[in-house]
């Protein structure tokens, strides 16, 4: 509980600071306690960051049907769920956008036709991402097993996967794995906008 | 686009390996540009910018100037902007796969045509993959973009991201200078939706302090 007041707080003061500034800085800083979030699944189940307790490591995606950079990196997260469920890693796709095509429904078919094996989760409150500080699709946060944020920002450093030279997700999760400090915590997101309500 | 991928940006490590797919291009809003596109051929509007785009010395005729798309990197925008010292610059950062830019770029064009007399220059800055120039150039030519247009050198990359200091990652995005060359007002998507009169605004504010 008072985990949840220190972070109000902590989320008040970022923005403020927001406010204040130009400079985009993360909401949420490196370390902190990371928020809740709960939405419906395509599997038609209400979820929670709770559900995942077992999990060593959470990679919360932003994401959603519509966007082509999202799509670009459909592929390389059910990659990256292979490659890493055995090391205790959850993948958790979450989708908050308030526009055609990026709704449950069309959400479960996508989730279909390319077999995500991760759960892919509307949003409708869009409140996810605002405590989160989401600004695109797609935009990742690693959670550790304290459920603190290891990693913000990018899955890598290009959506051309044959461009790619940066692997910043992975390098953060082998590092929260092996127990050691992230290289980069912070990397610049790209994509499009996420859709706001309002 | 359909066309096989060259290789001159060869890839380093493992990412060659694990990434034989190439990136979707959604011809997202093409149809609402092809309305545009019909609005203007029908009232006669010939574009015919004050501020032709550089690598297009085509006379302002009864033929349109031909569209054309350059690459640039940092210091190519640095020395676009000092080329336009004493007029307001609007920078429209946008991507073929951004499917809000494509449905604003019209009305970012548009601008170039209503108010390039008054003293404005519209530039807009593409940050696809270079080897999706043609993809771009397409975009732009459906939307008889006879602003001066550019494609980031380092296309849809953390880079490209980095160097024009788009600091929430997420398109679409403008920028815009007034006369002194000072960068002015951001408009950023990515905390909320941006609204096409506010760029409006900020516009003609600008435009009415006058060089001194």
């Amino acid at each position: 509980m008072t985990g949840r007041v220190t972070l109000s707080l902590a989320v008040v003061a970022v923005a403020l600071f927001a406010a204040a500034s130009c400079f985009a800085a993360p909401k949420l800083e490196t370390g902190a306690a990371a928020p809740g979030f709960s939405g419906t699944g395509v599997d038609d189940k209400e979820h929670s960051l709770e559900d995942y307790k077992k999990a060593k490591a959470v990679v919360l995606v932003f994401t959603c049907n519509h966007c082509p950079v999202a799509i670009a990196y459909q592929d390389r997260l059910i990659q990256l769920q292979k490659d890493y469920e055995s090391k205790g890693v959850q993948v958790v796709a979450l989708c908050v956008n308030d526009r055609d095509g990026d709704r449950l429904p069309d959400m479960k078919k996508r989730a279909e036709e390319k077999g995500f094996n991760f759960p892919y989760i509307y949003d409708e409150t869009q409140e996810s991402a605002r405590e989160y500080g989401a600004t695109c699709t797609p935009h990742v946060f690693l959670l550790c097993p304290e459920r603190k944020i290891a990693y913000q920002g990018a899955i890598d450093d290009n959506n051309n996967p044959d461009n790619v030279q940066e692997h910043y997700l992975r390098d953060a999760i082998d590092a929260v794995l092996a127990g050691k400090e992230v290289p980069e915590t912070v990397t610049k997101q790209r994509g499009c906008s996420i859709k706001w309500s309002k | 686009m359909g066309k096989p991928r060259s290789s001159h940006l060869a890839p380093r490590g493992a990412a060659s390996a694990r990434a034989a797919r190439r990136l979707p291009a959604l011809p997202e809003g093409a149809f609402r540009q092809g309305l545009l596109l019909l609005a203007l051929v029908v009232t006669g509007c010939s574009p015919s910018p004050a501020d032709a785009p550089p690598a297009s010395d085509a006379r302002a005729g009864p033929d349109t100037p031909p569209v054309t798309v350059e690459l640039f990197d940092e210091q190519g925008f640095a020395d676009v902007l000092g080329r336009h010292r004493g007029r307001v610059v609007l920078v429209d950062f946008w991507a073929t796969w951004c499917g809000s830019c494509k449905e604003q770029l019209p009305h970012t064009i548009a601008l170039q045509e209503k108010l390039g007399e008054k003293g404005l220059t519209v530039i807009t800055v593409s940050l696809d993959d270079p080897e999706q120039k043609d993809a771009v150039l397409r975009v732009l030519e459906e939307n008889r973009a006879t602003t001066a247009n550019y494609l980031s050198q380092y296309g849809g990359s953390e880079k490209s991201m980095d160097v024009f200091a788009i600091e929430d990652g997420t398109l679409p995005h403008y920028k815009l200078y007034d006369r002194q060359g000072k960068l002015a007002h951001t408009f950023a998507s990515g905390g909320r939706n941006i609204e096409l009169d506010e760029i409006d605004r900020a516009i003609a504010e600008l435009l009415r302090a006058k060089a001194s």
